[in-house]
């Protein structure tokens, strides 16, 4: 179970169900998020390396589509994906699992789960010891890994990719799975209330905080821009309409600042 | 370019208009592209398979601005859409 989707992945190489008992533990569960399952999938996942796949040859890291016999080819530097129909996807990495399957996820999970108005954000998420949620959105190396690093293990949830909807006129957060650091497991799988949306700017040499307001435009655009895994050429009318609407509602019911800081700041009391 | 051609949105281009502003997803760079003010009056009268003079004269109408000039200034713009694959003419 990942995030609602229940993903059965069927092995056909002894490299693969290798990797998987050496990576997860027996009783691993990618998610413990409740009962709610919102769609299952099949996935048969295939070695590359058995089928003499090199995948030097694709060095693009931005997903290629194409059409195959009118059903989708998805490629990116390590790993192939054909989905046969909505319920079923063939499978193709490394026999490692940083390689391929990871990002496989990070592909599919954002994709399938904005049919259902969940969207993946770029960003690290920490809580107050209110159990209130503040994501940080931010280009990559801007500080979205260090923010988690300074707060204690039990208060960081994710620094990379967080599952974000909007439900009754609140703002929910749940990290993911989705090959990001995870510190805290026992506090995986709940959902949080969102209570700030700091966009990183770059560290600051004033050893304080600095959080300033940003503009509506600049609002919509930071938000558009770290929904991860979605390629607006890939997505269709209806669910181009879903992001529209869920930055929409997002933006009625909280809104993002400029946030900066050093690494003497203390940040922990803006959260 | 005549000031006759008409154009349109391409088909695919995912845009809504929020607060005022048109936002439009390009999946040409795959980024998301806010417009100002006149940008997104000028992307409505495409939305309509307005040609050149044709919103040229609308803008004339809505904003302070002679038809040379806006004649100009939509050319160029409509220009940048198309250079985005974000239009195309009818």
């Amino acid at each position: 179970m990942c995030h609602g989707l229940n993903i059965r992945f069927n092995l056909f190489d002894e490299d693969l169900e290798k990797i998987i008992e050496e990576s997860f533990p027996r009783n691993f569960n990618f998610s413990l998020q409740g009962s709610e399952i919102l769609s299952h999938v099949e996935v048969d996942w295939y070695s590359s390396r058995n089928l003499n796949i090199i995948w030097n040859d694709y060095g693009d890291h931005q997903c290629s589509f194409f059409q195959l016999h009118g059903k989708r080819l998805a490629i990116q530097r390590d790993f192939a994906c054909f989905h046969q129909n909505e319920r079923k996807i063939l499978l193709f990495t490394d026999t490692l699992i940083d390689d391929g399957f990871f990002n496989f996820l990070r592909y599919f999970i954002p994709v399938t789960l904005l049919k259902y108005d969940r969207f993946i954000f770029h960003s690290s998420c920490v809580l107050n010891k209110e159990g209130e949620a503040t994501l940080f959105l931010g280009h990559s190396g801007w500080g979205k890994s260090t923010i988690t690093s300074m707060f204690p293990k039990n208060q960081a949830l994710g620094d990379d990719m967080n599952l974000v909807r909007v439900k009754d006129g609140k703002v929910l957060v749940e990290p993911t799975h989705l090959g990001q650091l995870v510190t805290c497991w026992e506090k995986q799988g709940e959902t949080y209330a969102v209570k700030n949306l700091f966009w990183l700017n770059k560290a600051n040499t004033e050893k304080k905080v600095v959080i300033k307001n940003m503009s509506a435009t600049e609002q919509r655009l930071k938000i558009l821009g770290s929904l991860s895994g979605l390629f607006w050429d890939q997505i269709g009318e209806s669910e181009s309409q879903k992001v529209f609407s869920f930055l929409k509602n997002l933006l009625k019911n909280t809104s993002v600042k400029h946030f900066s800081f050093s690494l003497t700041s203390e940040v922990t009391k803006y959260v | 370019m005549s000031n006759h051609q008409a154009y349109k949105i391409t088909k695919g281009i995912p845009w809504q208009v929020l607060d005022e502003a048109v936002i439009i997803l390009s999946p040409a760079n795959r980024m998301a592209h806010e417009l100002d003010e006149t940008g997104s009056f000028v992307w409505l009268e495409i939305s309509k398979n307005q040609t050149i003079d044709q919103i040229s004269r609308r803008l004339t109408e809505e904003f302070d601005v002679d038809m040379v000039t806006a004649q100009k200034d939509t050319l160029s713009f409509i220009c940048a859409l198309e250079g985005k694959n974000l239009v195309e003419r009818v």
